[in-house]
């Protein structure tokens, strides 16, 4: 059982409501850092984390920018812990990565 | 304040009280241009089985719904009238799309179950209702954003896609979209108690 089946209605709500503010904010100038986001819900801080990971891989990723799960891994080695959840992102990225046009970079 | 003014802060104030003559006169006054606009807007292959004055209907019954509840914040007459246009095109653009729907299934292969439901589809006054309850159900989505992501999903889209247009994840797509399949469901439910 992975770490969201874990969680509780109302938690899985406080992190669905944290990670749509981060994509609502996330076409805003400066770009949102899911840092501050993460802190605004410390005791679900790896649900929240795991969540907004993956919008934050996802919208860069539609929008041809520059990102992969790698990245998220050496920031955050926290993650590591939650292979279920990491292997879900991935394949968010596998798909994207072979829909969409190749990037810029 | 000029005379029309004046009715016209009367007329809808009544109407939020729920008063039938504020109803008829609003009726009367719009319900021409609006059934000119539905017979405009709906597609010519409809208008056999689609009555404009039936949407047009539909969009004042709308219209007196939404402003009981305190929906609309309109300042003059020429306000309703935009407001009512928008509600009957719409109106006509999901009768269309439903039609259009309904002849791509009969040109597909018909299927043993179809042939079971021949019988069964909505006739008007269900579709009337139905759009209305769609209508309701988006209206009650918390966010214009979760709005938009519904109505692209029920003009065909996928939730990829509809992901692409609005720049949000697929995963608060599929939310937005399950949120509104709750609500809609209770209220068929409701609706269902109520009949």
């Amino acid at each position: 059982m992975n770490t969201i089946e874990h969680m509780q209605i109302d938690q899985t709500d406080v992190v669905n409501g944290i990670c749509e503010s981060f994509e609502r904010d996330f076409h805003l100038c400066p770009r949102p850092n899911i840092d501050d986001y993460v802190r605004v819900a410390e005791p679900l801080r790896s649900q929240t984390l795991l969540a907004l990971v993956h919008s934050d891989l996802e919208l860069r990723l539609r929008n041809n920018e520059p990102a992969a799960l790698l990245e998220y891994l050496i920031r955050y080695p926290e993650l590591n812990q939650f292979p279920n959840e990491l292997s879900e992102i991935l394949a968010t990225e596998v798909k994207l990565r072979i829909r969409l046009p190749k990037p810029n970079y | 304040m000029y005379t029309d003014d004046v009715e016209f802060h009367a007329v809808l104030s009544a109407l939020s009280d729920g008063d039938q003559d504020a109803a008829r006169r609003i009726y009367e006054r719009f319900i021409d241009r609006l059934v000119a606009l539905a017979s405009s807007s709906l597609d010519k292959k409809n208008q056999a089985k689609i009555d404009p004055q039936s949407v047009a209907h539909s969009a004042l019954m709308s219209f007196f719904g939404g402003q009981k509840d305190g929906a609309f914040e309109l300042q003059n007459w020429g306000m309703v009238l935009g407001l009512l246009s928008h509600i009957t095109f719409r109106k006509c653009l999901n009768r269309n799309r439903f039609f259009r729907q309904q002849r791509r299934n009969e040109s597909g292969a018909v299927q043993f179950e179809d042939w079971q439901n021949a019988d069964k589809n909505p006739g008007p006054e269900e579709q009337v209702m139905l759009e209305e309850l769609l209508d309701k159900a988006l209206s009650s989505l918390k966010y214009p954003e979760r709005r938009e992501m519904v109505e692209l999903f029920l003009d065909g889209n996928s939730t990829d896609e509809v992901a692409d247009r609005v720049g949000f994840s697929q995963r608060t797509v599929q939310r937005s979209i399950d949120e509104f399949r709750t609500i809609l469901q209770n209220l068929v439910t409701e609706n269902a108690h109520e009949g």
